[in-house]
């Protein structure tokens, strides 16, 4: 096995151990130490970090060129917005329930059959790398959102009913969650307006039929913040929007995957 | 030498007994001191407080000694129900003291702190020797290990301290929070002062007596207001305990959407202590608001003091594990009694 592919089978272990770290914790209704979840989410960025060297180095540009690769790098970005959001803003549990969609993500990589292989050398130039990195860091953004919306709907829930107290502890307060959901949502669709911007740079413009999907995804983050702005959206259905606003990235990384 | 532990609780004595014979934190060191020149006693220490009178001490014949120094102190005659405990059994005893597992409310870490100003009272006294520093040194270690390794401690047992851990958990830190008391009743200040003690600010009392809401308000360093003024207040609230005497509910979603417009999504949490109840259960429909009724609270806190209830048998098992640690305080062989004292 190559050292790149080994950093990733490593990384994807990480993860899985810091879910299940987690999940443990809850399920005892034990208290749940942060630093444990945090290490292993740390190890696991460490060995992505790797393997994107590794790879950037031989193919001697940002590793971004094959379905494996952008899996790959988009969960890499998400577990990087998690230690620039989540332990400002104290939601360490969110670094929990981070690692598995980086797990998952980065199984779907390794099952890729095309995972060993390296893609022959090429430099696209400035401005494409540019619109592919910057997308894929805001799809990363996206997730993170899409994580932070979820555990927002079933604090919420719980608070609601009167119930499950256990849990309610372990998870963060309900405001932090929601102003987490919007600060995501906020800083992806900056990064993507960017992403969008370096396409219209390229010398040969991607598809139209790409450039539209992008776009379909930006206008819908965009319409999250714009009615948040104007109307006032309430927090719950921010959350609902940011956990289903995600199936757009999904299915065009699903789509990108499949070819 | 045999160790004694003499004394009187919440658990087998009333208020009436354990105020006769309660020792001002001022006349500690004098009385610690007094009790140790006795004849039979060569250490000794006393803990004090709302809830017990213990003394612990060591010497040829302490027991005795000790019963007639407080039976010469405070003027006793007759008989008063004081717990005896020698050796391994004083060791159990106070390991359970500091562990909170003999408080009245199961677990509470404010008797740590009450033995340990015990001791260091009785250390600067002089008044402890090899025998009481091994055996107060321990305990402390123990009190850690069992809340560190148990959930003895974990969770909220009171309404008022539910209601703190509710908006920890929708707002996080409370530093920030505004506060508003509908009514100027006794729990629903207790309520605010616990809010307080972590930090809300902005206190604002709302009353249909001005004059009860200006004097609650000063008390609380906060502003009173018209009780027909408080609607006008919620966009501005973030935790309202309610707690009127109406026989009617008084506040409705129409009081609360039209404020929520201008919160911009920040939560509004509403306790509602009265009985009748004074919230209309319907706002609990409002997405963001979150209403919590006096059963809603006194269930959490029972869940919490029946959770308690079922980690007694593991605290008791890490402190027979460390009695047996200590060479020095073996426990009785046959008979033991059991070193907490709670009501069945």
């Amino acid at each position: 096995m190559s050292p790149d592919r080994a950093a990733l089978f490593t990384a994807t272990g990480f993860f899985l151990a810091g879910f299940g770290y987690t999940v443990r914790s809850l399920s005892r209704g034990k208290p749940t130490a942060t630093w444990p979840a945090f290490l292993l989410l740390l190890a696991g960025f460490s060995c992505q970090c790797a393997f994107l060297l590794w790879r950037g180095r031989d193919l001697g540009r940002c590793p971004i060129t094959t379905p494996f690769e952008l899996l790959t790098f988009v969960s890499w970005a998400m577990v990087l917005l998690y230690f620039l959001t989540g332990t400002a803003y104290r939601l360490s549990l969110l670094g929990a329930f981070t690692a598995p969609l980086a797990f998952v993500l980065q199984s779907t990589a390794l099952l890729k059959p095309e995972s060993a292989a390296l893609p022959a050398r090429s430099r696209p130039g400035f401005w494409p790398e540019m619109h592919a990195t910057l997308s894929l860091i805001a799809y990363g953004a996206f997730a993170l959102a899409c994580v932070a919306g979820i555990l927002y709907l079933i604090q919420d829930r719980l608070l609601k009913r009167h119930r499950g107290m256990q849990v309610v502890r372990h998870l963060p307060p309900v405001h932090h969650l929601s102003q987490a959901v919007h600060r995501l949502i906020l800083t992806g669709t900056i990064i993507l307006s960017s992403g969008i911007l370096a396409a219209y740079q390229m010398p040969n413009r991607p598809p139209v039929g790409k450039l539209a999907f992008v776009w379909a995804i930006w206008s819908i983050y965009a319409a999250i913040l714009a009615y948040d702005h104007w109307r006032g959206m309430s927090p719950r259905k921010a959350a609902w929007a940011a956990s289903l606003g995600f199936l757009l990235p999904i299915i065009s990384l699903w789509v990108v995957v499949r070819r | 030498m045999p160790v004694v532990c003499l004394g009187l609780s919440h658990s087998n004595a009333p208020v009436e007994v354990r105020e006769r014979l309660a020792f001002a934190s001022r006349d500690l060191p004098d009385a610690v001191a007094s009790l140790s020149s006795q004849q039979g006693i060569s250490e000794a220490v006393i803990v004090s407080t709302c809830n017990r009178i213990e003394i612990y001490a060591a010497g040829d014949s302490p027991s005795p000694a000790v019963e007639s120094w407080l039976r010469l102190r405070f003027q006793l005659d007759g008989d008063l129900p004081f717990f005896r405990h020698t050796d391994g059994d004083a060791a159990s005893h106070l390991f359970a003291v500091v562990s909170g597992l003999d408080s009245m409310v199961l677990g509470e870490t404010e008797i740590f702190g009450q033995v340990k100003d015990a001791y260091s009272t009785a250390h600067s006294s002089g008044t402890t020797g090899r025998l009481l520093n091994k055996l107060f040194q321990h305990s402390f270690r123990v009190g850690k290990m069992v809340r560190n390794s148990t959930d003895i401690q974990r969770g909220s047992t009171s309404v008022g301290s539910v209601a703190v851990e509710l908006a920890e958990k929708i707002f996080g830190d409370l530093k920030e929070t505004r506060v508003m008391l509908l009514g100027a009743g006794d729990m629903s200040r207790r309520c605010a002062q616990s809010l307080q003690s972590r930090g809300a600010s902005a206190i604002v009392v709302s009353n249909r007596s001005y004059d009860r809401a200006v004097e609650l308000a000063a008390e609380m360093s906060g502003r009173a207001i018209l009780f027909d003024a408080w609607p006008a207040e919620v966009a501005e609230t973030d935790v309202i305990i309610s707690s009127t005497a109406a026989p009617h509910t008084v506040i409705h979603p129409d009081h609360v959407l039209p404020a929520l417009r201008r919160r911009r999504g920040r939560p509004l949490f509403i306790i509602d202590i009265a009985v009748p109840r004074d919230v209309d259960p319907a706002v609990n429909n409002i997405p963001g608001v979150y209403l919590y009724d006096i059963d809603a609270l006194e269930s959490i806190a029972g869940e919490t003091r029946a959770r308690r209830e079922q980690e007694i048998a593991r605290c008791l098992a890490i402190i027979k594990d460390q009695v047996r640690s200590l060479p020095l305080f073996q426990p009785s062989p046959d008979g033991a009694p059991s070193p907490i004292h709670r009501p069945a």
